[in-house]
């Protein structure tokens, strides 16, 4: 990208090298604390970006909780944690109307907001808790307000939902249902750290001094952070990647499909929210690229982030080890050839 | 699907209103060319096809009949069009805009889809914030493909199929082959140049040992007979230029009296005729004739030919060497119909009209077929002399038992009438046709020899055929 000042008009606008540099300072904060993980941190931050909200899957201390809470400090954003058991109920998290008596000693309804009035939030193992409460945090997410007793209220900008999923210890949980799981933008795997990650987690963690980390944005963080989500949205899109896009999408879908992979192991496919998610990544990757504009490439980045859980393979693929992630690798390699 | 078979709505071929002009200039370069490109494409494909046809069908031209040949032009030119029109529809189809410009480009070189961007984005984001860096972005990136050729040729490789027909072209169209002073499609008979500068030097012996040449070449295809031309060469050039002459007035006499042409060779009528050596064919003097240069004649008897030939015959008729004059043959029409055999007296009125190649018989006791036998071999009148339009018919009663050659040995003759006009006008037109010549492809190569004749035609008789030339063209018997 030019690094030349462009004149706008309006509203200041950073430009991309300007997007860029915050990015990486992100990365750089959230690295001195979360060792490893580089590529799942990335995938986050360009979900948080694009205005979405991240799936984690892991086992348990492999530093889901890490991850976002130093994510908060290097924002210098709001924060609240919430663990999702099975008696957890939606008020719990959208909040309630309780009594509340003022000086006259008049009592009122007041509503007591929840953890979910916060810019950043931990959804601890979701799958855990009921549908119901489930689905009351999901709507949150997709409509970014709540409503309690008849009252709607909105949720603080910008609002960034991380929920971790337990994949063993299954016994007892509520695994999300597809509909639950589009919800998210991304779903993000972080795998168990190698040889020299783990040593240096041990001798960070385990010293007498903890690394601190410090904000990104020393004033108005929420504000900064809006006007860069805004410019994600102002990036161009060729229509010939749109066009990619939606065949991409399409291609999962085994009723229209024409591939015999998908046909054979996919019971349903990516909804427009994967195309939504697609392009949406595809920004930030742009963005972080120097550019302005999407390229195939930056698609093909945030594919299987973006369409891998939103792929629900069937029986046949679930003995034979396909995975939903090989489905959307497979259409990759086979949408290179389409572009040449 | 795959992206490119997806219709997009918002492609733009008009560059216009995108702020850049830089890159629009650049791109409009890469479109120019692509377009040449095409066109020149689409330009060699046609030239090729029509060279490839022109070529074939000068090929097939020696070997089909007109009708067939007809065909094959039509053919041919229904192929030609059939592939201008595709080659036009594929150039239109393939006509570069500012857009296709950009793929080729982004095809080429990794642009990231920064120009496909510029180029196809929607026109509301032209006025959008970010728009001038998108602007800026490929004014940067100009410098990396601005320069280059993209690997669009200057030459398609179709110039290579274009060279090929070029070539085939002009192995099969251009007069290129002097082996034996003509082309490879050249009607034998007809001369070369460098026959013509000869003759026309007055060197007889060369022109006849040309002619010589003529007759042998390319022999079974019209005439050519390789005995007969190894005997026209070990005739020696004196000899044949006398017989050149002789022929040559020969035909003169014809032509004042019949309105045709007399063409005196050694070639035998057909493919095959002289396949025979001479001395095998025997005491029986004929005169292998194959495709008469009256051939078209013969399809139409001129009967106010024959019937001029009948009436003239107390004069005019032409007088042989025993004095044989013409009588009231009628020609009997029919084309490739088989003569019957000549009257060998002569008294009869001879059988068999206007024949096209008919075979004759070589070898054999009896006269060849040929349209009418001129004379008797007892120098008593004959009935049987006429204006066969034909070819084929044995003419020895005119020349067999008397030879035409000083040194003894036998002359074959090939008489051939060139009747005037065209087929159907012969019969109304008459005698004020026989001015016109015929039009016809198979007359013109029967006229090639007549025309190598009048290169010899200003020959000097040598003083020993002056008796033989006096004997053969006094009127009385």
């Amino acid at each position: 990208m030019s690094g030349e000042a462009v004149e706008r008009t309006g509203e200041q606008l950073p430009t991309p090298a300007e997007f860029g540099e915050t990015f990486a300072r992100l990365e750089r904060e959230i690295g001195k604390v979360v060792v490893g993980h580089r590529d799942a941190l990335r995938q986050i931050l360009i979900a948080f970006f694009a205005g979405g909200h991240v799936l984690i899957e892991g086992v348990p201390g492999i530093g889901k909780t890490l991850i976002v809470r130093s994510l908060g400090e290097a924002l210098d954003l709001a924060f609240s944690r919430v663990q999702f058991t099975i008696d957890l109920m939606p008020a719990d998290i959208t909040g309630t109307r309780v009594f509340e008596e003022n000086e006259q000693g008049r009592r009122t309804m007041t509503f007591a907001p929840g953890p979910l009035f916060t810019h950043i939030m931990l959804a601890d193992e979701i799958n855990r808790a009921t549908p119901k409460t489930q689905s009351a945090l999901l709507e949150a997410m997709a409509e970014l307000q709540v409503t309690v007793a008849g009252t709607t209220y909105g949720l603080k900008l910008p609002f960034f939902v991380l929920a971790t999923l337990n994949p063993i210890e299954m016994e007892g949980t509520y695994p999300l249902p597809e509909a639950q799981l589009d919800r998210f933008l991304f779903k993000v795997p972080l795998q168990y750290p190698g040889l020299e990650e783990l040593r240096s987690i041990v001798r960070g963690t385990t010293g007498a001094q903890a690394a601190r980390i410090t904000p990104v944005f020393p004033d108005h963080p929420a504000e900064r952070i809006n006007t860069l989500r805004h410019m994600v949205r102002e990036v161009l899109v060729a229509p010939q990647v749109e066009d990619y896009v939606a065949s991409l999408v399409r291609a999962t879908i085994p009723d229209v499909t024409t591939d015999d992979k998908v046909k054979t192991y996919v019971s349903y496919g990516a909804s427009p929210r994967g195309a939504q998610a697609l392009i949406l990544g595809a920004k930030v990757v742009a963005l972080l690229a120097g550019r302005v504009n999407v390229s195939f490439a930056d698609v093909e980045e945030v594919a299987i982030p973006a369409l891998a859980h939103r792929v629900v393979v069937n029986f046949a693929a679930q003995s034979e080890g396909v995975t939903s992630r090989s489905i959307v690798e497979h259409l990759l390699e086979t949408a290179r050839k389409w572009q040449r | 699907m795959p992206p490119s078979a997806v219709e997009t709505p918002a492609a733009i071929d008009a560059f216009a209103g995108r702020e850049a002009p830089e890159t629009e200039l650049s791109l409009a370069r890469v479109a120019r060319r692509l377009n040449r490109l095409s066109a020149q494409r689409a330009l060699y494909r046609c030239l090729s096809v029509a060279l490839f046809a022109a070529a074939a069908l000068a090929a097939c031209a020696g070997f089909v009949s007109s009708g067939e040949f007809r065909i094959a032009l039509g053919a041919a030119a229904l192929v030609v069009v059939l592939v201008l029109v595709l080659s036009l529809r594929a150039l239109r189809r393939r006509w570069a805009d500012a857009l296709t410009a950009a793929r080729w480009v982004e095809s080429r070189i990794p642009l990231e889809q920064r120009l496909l961007t510029l180029v196809s984005a929607p026109s509301a984001n032209v006025g959008t914030r970010i728009w001038p860096e998108l602007v800026a972005d490929n004014r940067t990136q100009l410098g990396r493909w601005s320069g280059q050729r993209l690997g669009i040729a200057t030459v398609p490789a179709n110039v290579v199929v274009l060279l090929l027909a070029v070539i085939t072209a002009w192995l099969f169209l251009v007069p290129w082959y002097d082996a034996d002073g003509r082309g490879p499609l050249e009607i034998p008979g007809r001369p070369a140049p460098e026959q013509d500068a000869s003759g026309a030097d007055g060197g007889a012996g060369p022109a006849a040992a040309a002619a010589g040449q003529q007759a042998g070449y390319q022999p079974g295809t019209q005439g050519g007979d390789k005995n007969d031309a190894a005997q026209r060469q070990t005739m020696g050039a004196k000899g044949a230029g006398a017989v050149g002459a002789l022929q040559n007035e020969l035909a003169k006499n014809f032509e004042r009296t019949l309105g045709g042409n007399a063409v005196l060779d050694g070639s035998s009528g057909k493919m095959g005729d002289g396949a025979e050596p001479q001395q095998k064919r025997g005491n029986v003097d004929e005169s292998g004739l194959g495709k008469s240069n009256a051939e078209e004649g013969g399809k139409t008897p001129d009967e106010q030919l024959a019937r001029r030939e009948q009436d003239d015959g107390t004069g005019q008729a032409v007088g042989h060497e025993n004095g044989g004059e013409g009588g009231a043959a009628k020609p009997r029409p029919g084309v490739g119909e088989r003569g019957n055999p000549a009257e060998a007296k002569g008294q009869k009125q001879a059988k068999g009209g206007p024949q096209t190649g008919g075979r004759p018989m070589p070898g054999g006791d009896k006269p060849a077929d040929g349209p009418l036998a001129i004379g008797n071999e007892d120098g008593r009148k004959s009935q049987a002399g006429g204006a066969g339009a034909g070819a084929n018919k044995a003419t020895t009663e005119l020349l067999a038992k008397k030879p035409l050659t000083l040194d003894g040995g036998r002359q074959t003759a090939r008489f051939s009438l060139t009747l005037g006009g065209s087929p159907g006008k012969a019969g109304s037109d008459g005698p004020k046709s026989m001015e016109a010549q015929p039009t016809s492809r198979i007359a013109d190569a029967a006229g090639g020899p007549q025309e190598a004749d009048r290169a010899v035609r200003h020959e000097e008789i040598p003083a020993e055929y002056e008796a033989v030339v006096k004997r053969i063209f006094k009127r009385e018997p």
